[in-house]
């Protein structure tokens, strides 16, 4: 009963809206009043993909947001780590100080890093972009670390080091299969809110870091819906390439003497 | 006298001013099983976890063999222990939980050969594939045991294993880890704050009370003589009649009325409940003077008496002992 209301309800709220937006791109603009027809066309598609700078923007799109991903997930994971293992003075005053960028206005944060980042010349660099968008998302990975070293306890990682192992040995037989379920919250969070950044990237990236975002806010302005459900499905899709990065990226850490990963999911 | 093996020299520990136990010294001979016991939250678990090197001494040394541990790291220590959970690693098969150690030291096809061994020597080799979850609590203590053994350590920490089973499962499980521990010729300690395990499973008993190790020595002894008040109360069962003395609880018998004799002495006290334990009756009863509970022995045939009602603890003079003071008691 209750994996059937799950599963209508995902197709419902989640596979519904995808399969239309799909068929969306390929079908003419409806207007109002029109008898409904169901003519194919490429026409979104080829607009789509009639910007030269289209698959320089992808690539660079993705580059991004896994620069970010990683970058957040070493920063998430050794302060999560801290902050749910270890007992200091001022604990919680740092950890309210982490989740302060996310009540800071994008702008404010944006122009006051664009003096930083052009002395430090990253300005209009890709490598400049990928920093600002630790901005928006490193508080939200440290959250989501720190609650999975919650779940973990210390005590599973003590009884490691009772059997004699290494910290690096530890963290890819033990932590990084167990924290697996957090990584990927983390990453399906970082990577979504990176290539949403339109602000950001264009402030420091200044025009000459063209995301995919960059060429696709100006579509947003016409009214052709066919041309938006192009973009729009490409870009759902950048997130899932991404995710499965990371996946392969995180199976070959992981100690490949065990077979590990089976048990919990 | 046999030579010592593992040797715990002046270890105090403090979290920044507060003291948690102080100048504790003991040595174990190889082989040997030391049980401590004491209250809750008088450092056991610490004491446990600074021999393990899981936190630091703030003072003191432990000696294995003669060779110094407090500067070794922990994974350099050949300690092994075994936690109140079995913490075993979930996505790991039992049998890939047991060699996780011996894949350290050894190549993948030995370990498990040596792993299956030792599953099929106690009973467990067909679980080997299984996931700790499908096993029971038992099951999985036994689990975390085996996978502290078979990296042969020095010396075996063990924190209250059976502190989460259920009292059927405890009984059992303890008889076995001592076979398996005698087996294996492990030096070990064990930390309960149960009296009967500590008596079960240790060749000597060591009992720590607030901060301190108020007595080490073979369980019957520190239990007929205990050293000090504390001592008695945590360890022993006997009537402590002033800071200096006390009477073991089978020379007290009970009375309603106060029966005049010159070799007698008699203790006002109220009457609580009486129980049965092991063919005995007994009564629980209060002491007036101190507030504290005791439990006498009783004929069988003693009527019963309402809560509250006054009667007396008897003994005989001559049954009055003094505290031996001992911190060492041999046999």
């Amino acid at each position: 009963m209750k994996k059937s209301l799950f599963y209508s309800l995902s197709a419902i709220f989640f596979l519904l809206p995808g399969v239309l937006l799909m068929l969306k791109s390929v079908t003419p603009v409806w207007k109002w009043g029109e008898a409904f027809s169901f003519t194919f066309t490429l026409r979104g598609w080829e607009t789509f993909l009639m910007d030269d700078r289209i698959f320089h923007a992808l690539f660079l799109s993705i580059l991004i947001a896994l620069a970010a991903t990683f970058i957040n997930l070493a920063i998430g994971m050794i302060s999560g780590k801290a902050l749910s293992h270890q007992n200091f003075k001022g604990k919680s005053l740092i950890e309210t100080l982490l989740l302060l960028p996310l009540f800071l206005p994008v702008m404010a944060a944006a122009l006051g890093l664009h003096i930083t980042m052009i002395r430090l010349g990253l300005a209009n660099t890709w490598f400049g972009v990928v920093l600002v968008h630790l901005v928006p998302t490193v508080p939200y990975t440290i959250k989501v670390m720190k609650a999975g070293y919650d779940r973990l306890g210390g005590g599973m990682l003590e009884q490691a080091q009772m059997l004699g192992a290494k910290p690096l040995y530890i963290f890819r037989t033990v932590e990084l299969p167990l924290l697996m379920p957090s990584i990927r919250s983390a990453v399906f969070l970082t990577v979504t809110i990176s290539m949403s950044q339109y602000v950001l990237t264009a402030v420091i990236g200044g025009g000459s870091v063209i995301t995919l975002p960059i060429i696709y806010y100006p579509f947003l302005q016409s009214v052709d819906d066919t041309v938006m459900a192009a973009f729009s499905t490409a870009f759902a899709l950048l997130p899932i390439i991404a995710v499965g990065a990371v996946e392969i990226v995180s199976k070959l850490i992981r100690a490949n003497g065990l077979v590990l990963n089976r048990g919990v999911k | 006298m046999n030579k010592v093996y593992f040797e715990v020299k002046g270890a105090s520990k403090s979290f920044k001013t507060k003291s948690i136990f102080q100048s504790v010294s003991f040595s174990l001979q190889q082989k040997e099983i030391l049980s401590l016991v004491g209250p809750s939250g008088t450092g056991k678990s610490t004491l446990l976890r600074s021999i393990a090197g899981l936190e630091p001494l703030s003072s003191g040394d432990l000696y294995i063999n003669g060779v110094s541990m407090s500067q070794k790291k922990m994974k350099d220590r050949p300690i092994g222990m075994v936690f109140q959970q079995p913490l075993l690693f979930p996505h790991l098969t039992i049998l890939e939980n047991v060699i996780y150690g011996l894949r350290l030291k050894k190549k993948k096809r030995e370990a498990e050969i040596e792993g299956l061994r030792f599953l099929q020597s106690v009973g467990l080799i067909d679980y080997k594939d299984a996931y700790p979850h499908s096993l029971s609590g038992g099951q999985q203590q036994r689990v975390a045991l085996i996978r502290a053994l078979i990296v042969k350590p020095k010396l075996l920490l063990l924190d209250e294993p059976f502190s989460n089973l259920d009292p059927d499962l405890r009984r059992e499980l303890r008889d076995w880890v001592l076979k398996l521990l005698k087996q294996e010729g492990m030096t070990a300690i064990f930390v309960t704050h149960d009296r009967e395990e500590a008596m079960l499973l240790g060749d000597r008993v060591a009992v720590l009370a607030e901060g301190s190790l108020q007595q080490i020595g073979p369980p019957r002894l520190v239990y007929d003589e205990p050293a000090n008040e504390l001592v008695a109360r945590f360890y022993s069962d006997a009537l402590i009649v002033d800071q200096n003395h006390y009477i073991l609880n089978q020379h007290l018998s009970w009375s309603a009325h106060p029966n005049p004799a010159d070799d007698q002495l008699f203790f006002e006290a109220e009457w609580l409940n009486d129980t049965y334990q092991y063919g005995q009756r007994y009564a629980h009863v209060k002491l007036l003077k101190t507030n504290r509970r005791y439990v006498v022995p009783l004929q069988s045939d003693e009527h019963a008496m309402i809560n509250g009602e006054r009667g007396f603890i008897c003994a005989r003079k001559a049954a009055i002992h003094r505290f031996t003071g001992r911190e060492e008691t041999d046999e």
